[in-house]
Formats: structure tokens, sequence, C-alpha cells
């Protein structure tokens, strides 16, 4: 069952200049979709859109068949969001923020301490749960985040970069997670950059280019179709249109130059 | 029984602090406190229990220091005595060698030009954090909550913040002046109407200080871009406090100017805000003169007018700069333009060698490393410059 749809979604912060171009694509239940693209390709803006932060100039997004911004609240109670970058507030302690967060979200308080405290330590935060974010290192932030969209078990989750700055045993963690999360019905939006994990965790991957959707299908599809053996050279051969190799040996050779 | 209603307040508090709405207001109240502890912004921070204690000391310690002004030794050495309580002895025509109303009106003044600065001073500090900004938006914007129920938690902590602020700065000196003023008079009522007339006064001319700062921080945040807001940020602030390191001056002039000036109702526009306040507080205390009647509605007038301004300001700042943050682009601004002038204007007129540059530029950027620590300087200045 298509439980996210994205329908035409334009939006242009300036008139004429659109960030994005009539994005369309289905989430199912279930489903685990990788967000791919170069620099500047829309994907933040798209996320935005995706979250209710942002209204699209043109289009909708559909949870359930409705628009969301018909019932922004209901659809933000089932939404899990990790976003780019942690901006945490430095004076809570990782306890504190998880706790706000939540409260924020309406969660009773005696289950809510018994999951916070139960995350913390399957996420080797248990020791610092009482220090203040501002002492927390980028994968510690990171952490805390993808805490934060897990606690009220949403039933989409919309992940930006979740692996970004977080050590290789939480990565694996998370990227087994997001499997398991995926068999268990969720629909699971994920964006980044690192190829190889999107091709081991998504089940479907979208790839923008100059904000439109460049190609839709599942990775090994795309790899065919590209007539390449990985994914990495996949979306190097379809997006960039170079030669990877070569632009490194031509760096190489302006670095050793005199 | 008293342990029973203590649980039933542990309980009922409880209860509260599980609503979404409560927790948002905690939330916001500890976000004004907190600038960020080990932060890497360098921001000075202080906790709350000493922040409390240091704005309530001056107060406290000029009340104290009264004392050789109104303590009834003093008064009996220096000939002053009370016959009879007031009104008695201005109905019969006699002559009231020591009036506390009259004598008090400079401490008074004093006293109310204190508060506001002082609540004004705390608004200039938490200039960053009166208003949700950018980093709410990323923690906050993408849960279940209400954009309005962040405008009106934000905003029920600012006025929280507000009546703190005032009974913090006034509590010592609420009590110690009237009692010290009023020692000499024997009649209760005489001691009460003077305390609660000096605690309108002072209440709110704390308010109006508050509400003036957060007006500026508002109008500025809802009119300007947010990269122009965060360039005009300190310009604004510094201005902010000179004019208040300003305001303080005026202890020393303004009672006197009051008493000389020939009265008339459109006197209020000759005195800076604080004189209104003395005005009202002389007006709540019977005194019928034209000046203190066109300077209490002055106080009234500006106090309202304050709050509806950063009401509204805040309003529109909150829907510009908040609500539509994901709208707009981050671009922190490059600053520096005008430090790096004045270095360059300094290497040719002063600074010849490179060691005698590198360190003035070390020094001065250490000192003026942040917003906050420019204001501190700011302010030592200005009041280094008065004492000089």
């Amino acid at each position: 069952m298509v439980a996210l749809e994205a329908r035409e979604l334009t939006k242009c912060y300036l008139p004429s200049v659109p960030a994005v171009r009539d994005l369309s694509f289905c989430l199912a239940e279930g489903q685990v979709l990788g967000f791919v693209g170069p620099n500047g390709s829309g994907k933040s803006t798209t996320m935005k859109m995706l979250t209710g932060l942002l209204q699209p100039t043109h289009g909708q997004v559909l949870w359930c068949g409705a628009a969301i911004q018909r019932d922004l609240l209901q659809y933000r109670k089932r939404l899990g969001y990790v976003p780019e970058e942690p901006d945490l507030y430095p004076f809570l302690t990782g306890w504190e923020y998880l706790e706000l967060v939540g409260t924020l979200r309406g969660l009773p308080r005696k289950s809510l301490t018994a999951k916070i405290d139960a995350l913390l330590a399957l996420f080797s935060l248990a020791p610092h749960r009482h220090s203040a974010v501002a002492s927390y290192s980028r994968g510690m932030r990171q952490r805390i985040v993808l805490i934060a969209s897990l606690l009220h078990d949403p039933s989409l989750l919309i992940l930006d970069e979740p692996l970004s700055g977080l050590d290789v045993t939480s990565a694996m963690i998370v990227k087994d997670l997001i499997k398991t999360l995926g068999e268990r019905g969720k629909a699971i939006l994920y964006c980044s950059h690192v190829l190889e994990v999107v091709e081991k965790v998504c089940s479907h991957i979208i790839v923008l280019r100059k904000r439109r959707t460049l190609a839709y299908g599942h990775p090994s599809e795309l790899m065919k179709s590209a007539g390449q053996s990985s994914l990495e050279h996949a979306f190097a051969h379809l997006v960039e249109g170079g030669d990877a190799a070569q632009a490194a040996r031509d760096i190489a050779a302006v670095m050793s130059s005199v | 029984m008293i342990s029973a209603l203590k649980k039933s307040v542990c309980s009922s508090l409880e209860a509260l602090s599980e609503k979404p709405f409560y927790r948002l207001l905690r939330h916001c109240v500890d976000r004004m406190f907190y600038d960020g502890a080990g932060s890497r912004t360098g921001e000075v921070d202080a906790s709350i229990g000493i922040i409390l204690a240091i704005l309530a000391a001056p107060g406290a310690f000029v009340s104290l220091a009264l004392f050789s002004k109104y303590g009834a030794f003093f008064l009996w050495f220096r000939a002053y005595y009370v016959k009879d309580p007031v009104g008695s002895l201005l109905r019969s025509g006699a002559t009231l060698h020591f009036d506390p109303y009259t004598a008090s009106l400079p401490d008074e003044y004093f006293f109310i030009v204190l508060s506001m600065v002082v609540a004004a001073a705390v608004a200039l500090w938490k200039w960053d954090r009166l208003l949700p900004d950018r980093r709410d938006y990323a923690n906050l914007a993408h849960l279940p909550l209400r954009s309005r129920d962040i405008f009106f938690a934000n905003l029920t902590a600012l006025l929280l913040l507000a009546a703190l602020l005032s009974a913090d700065i006034n509590a010592v000196s609420s009590l110690l002046f009237p009692l010290l003023a009023c020692g000499s008079r024997e009649v209760f009522s005489y001691t009460a109407l003077f305390f609660a007339t000096h605690i309108v006064s002072v209440v709110l001319a704390a308010a109006f200080g508050f509400l003036g700062v957060l007006s500026v921080l508002a109008v500025l945040m809802s009119a300007l871009p947010y990269r122009a807001f965060r360039k005009a940020s300190i310009y604004a602030r510094s201005a902010v406090l000179i004019f208040l390191v300003a305001l303080l001056t005026t202890s020393f002039s303004e009672p006197a100017k009051i008493e000389r000036l020939e009265r008339g109702a459109s006197a209020w526009s000759r005195f800076p805000p604080p004189a209104w306040f003395a005005g009202l507080c002389q007006s709540l205390r019977g005194i019928r003169e034209p000046l203190f009647c066109s300077l209490s509605a002055a106080a009234i007038f500006g106090t309202i007018c304050a709050f509806l301004v950063a009401l509204s300001a805040y309003a529109l700042s909150y829907r510009r700069s908040f609500v539509r943050s994901a709208e707009t682009m981050i671009v922190l601004p490059a600053g520096g333009a005008i430090a790096s002038h004045a270095f360059r204007l300094a290497d040719l007129l002063l600074l010849r060698g490179s060691l005698e540059r590198a360190g003035y530029r070390f020094v001065l950027k250490t000192l003026f490393r942040s917003e906050a620590h420019s204001l501190a300087w700011i302010g030592f200045t200005g009041i280094g410059v008065i004492l000089w």
C-alpha cells in the first residue's frame, strides 16, 4: 500500500528559478527508497517539502492518499525525521533532549523514560546520558537525533544522511536497523551520498539531477541500464557523465606540477 | 495534612509537566537562561542563581547606603523632626521639617532608573535568546506542535522572565527603602502607601525597560533580512547599551530638574522615561502637581505602547523569522570589514613591527571575541567615561 506520494512537486524560492521541478514518486509501506543526487540537485528542498516544513509552489505531498497539509499535526505524529545537521540545544543533556522531544510528541512519561534509557543503552550512549550535548562529538549528536526520530515508533522515516559522523559499529547498527524497520512495514526515505550504503539498504532508488528525476527503479535495474557493475559507477555515469578515474589522475598531475 | 497537600501539589505538577505545552514553556524559559554552557560560541555564561543574586545586589546595597540619610539617629542629629503624621500637618499649615515623600524623590528616581536599566540590560544580554531562532526551528518545527503553541509558549516565557526580573531587581530595595524612608513616621498606612507606590513605579519601570529592548529587537528582526539583522544586531545592542548608561547618569541631574522646572501639562516631553515613573510615583502618593500628572500619564501611556509595540513586533518577527525559516537561505554575515580597516589604519599610524601588530590583533580579537564580550566592554567603557 502506498504510504507517501509526491505528486509533481515544484518549489521555487525565487520566481521562475525552481529548486525542484515536477518531482513525482511513491513510497510504499515496507519500502526503503534511496534518494540520491549531486550537490544542488534539490534533495534538501524535497526533504523539507516531504516533512511539511516547506510548502511546494506546485504539486502536493500525500500521506495515505490525503494531502499532508490537511492535517499536518497527524502526519507529523507518524513521521520520524533525521535532519542533515544535528543542531541540538547545547545546554541540554542527551537524556533531557530526548525527554523534551518525547514529551512534545505526547508520549506518556513512564514508557518514555523506559524507552529513552533502553535506546540510549543500545546506541552506546548510556554513560553519557547526563552530559551536556555541547560536549558530544558529531557522531554522538547524530545518534541522539536518530533516537529522537525513533522514540514514537513512526510509520514513516525520513533520513537525511543518517550515517554522517557515525563510527563503524554504530553505522552498521543503523544500516541493519533500517533494513529491519523496512521489513516491519515502515516506509523509509533514505537520502545519502554514500552509494555503497544506499545500494545495500534501499529497495528502490531515485536519482535527481538538475532538480528533476533522472532515474527511478531498483538498484540492479539502474546498474543494468547504465551498464555498470556498481551503483557508484552507475550514478557517475548517469549524473556526471565523466570519467572519475581520469579526473583523479588530472588532479594528482596538477598537484605535482611545478 | 501538609504531606498530603505536598503530595497532591507534586502529583499535579508532574501531570502538568507531561503536557506538551507546559514542557515547551519550560523549555522556552530554560533556553532564555542558559546560553549554551560549553558551546563553542564563546558566550559569557552564568547560572541562574548567580545572575539573580547579582541583579538583586545593587538595590540592596543602595538601600543600606541610604541609612545615613533616613535613619532616625541621623535625622535627630541633623535636627529634623516630625510632629505629626503627614496630612494633618498640611491641613493645619504647620511646617514639616522632614517629608519623606519630597525628600525621597531623588532616591526614588534612582531606584526607578536602576530597575529600568537593569531589566533592559538583561534583555540586551539575552538578546539572542528572547525570540525563537533557527536552532528552535530545526528542533521543533518537524514535531507535531502547532505553530501558535510555540508562539504562545515563548511569549509566556518572555512575560515570566520580565516578571521575574522585576521582582528580583526590586525585591530587597522595595522592602528596605520604604522602611528606611518612613522610619520616622508612626502611621503604618503612610509606610504602606509609600511601599505600594514604590513597588508600582519600579515594577512598571522594569517592564518598560525590558519591553523597550524587546521592541527594538523584534522590530529589527521583522524589518531586516536574517543576514542584515545579524550584522545590525551588535550595533543596535551597543546603541541601546550606551543609551542605558546615559540613563544611569540622569540619576544625578534629573531629580533637581524636576523640582526646578515650571509646571506644565506637556512637561513630560522634557524628561527621560525614568522621570515619568517618578512622576507616577509622586502622583500615586497624592501629590497633585500638574507636572506629576503629566509625567504619570506619560508613564502609563509609554508602558502600554511598549507592550503593544513589543507584542506586535514579536508576532511579526515570529512569522517572518521563525515560521518562514525554511524559505530563507542561511547565509551568515562575513563581518570584520570595519575591524580590518581599523587595523590597517593602526598599522599605518601606530604599529610598526610585525610582533607589535600581531600582539595587538590577538589581544583585541580575544577581548571582542563575541557579541557578549563586546557589549561588556562597551558597557564598562561607558561607565568608566561617566566616572571620569
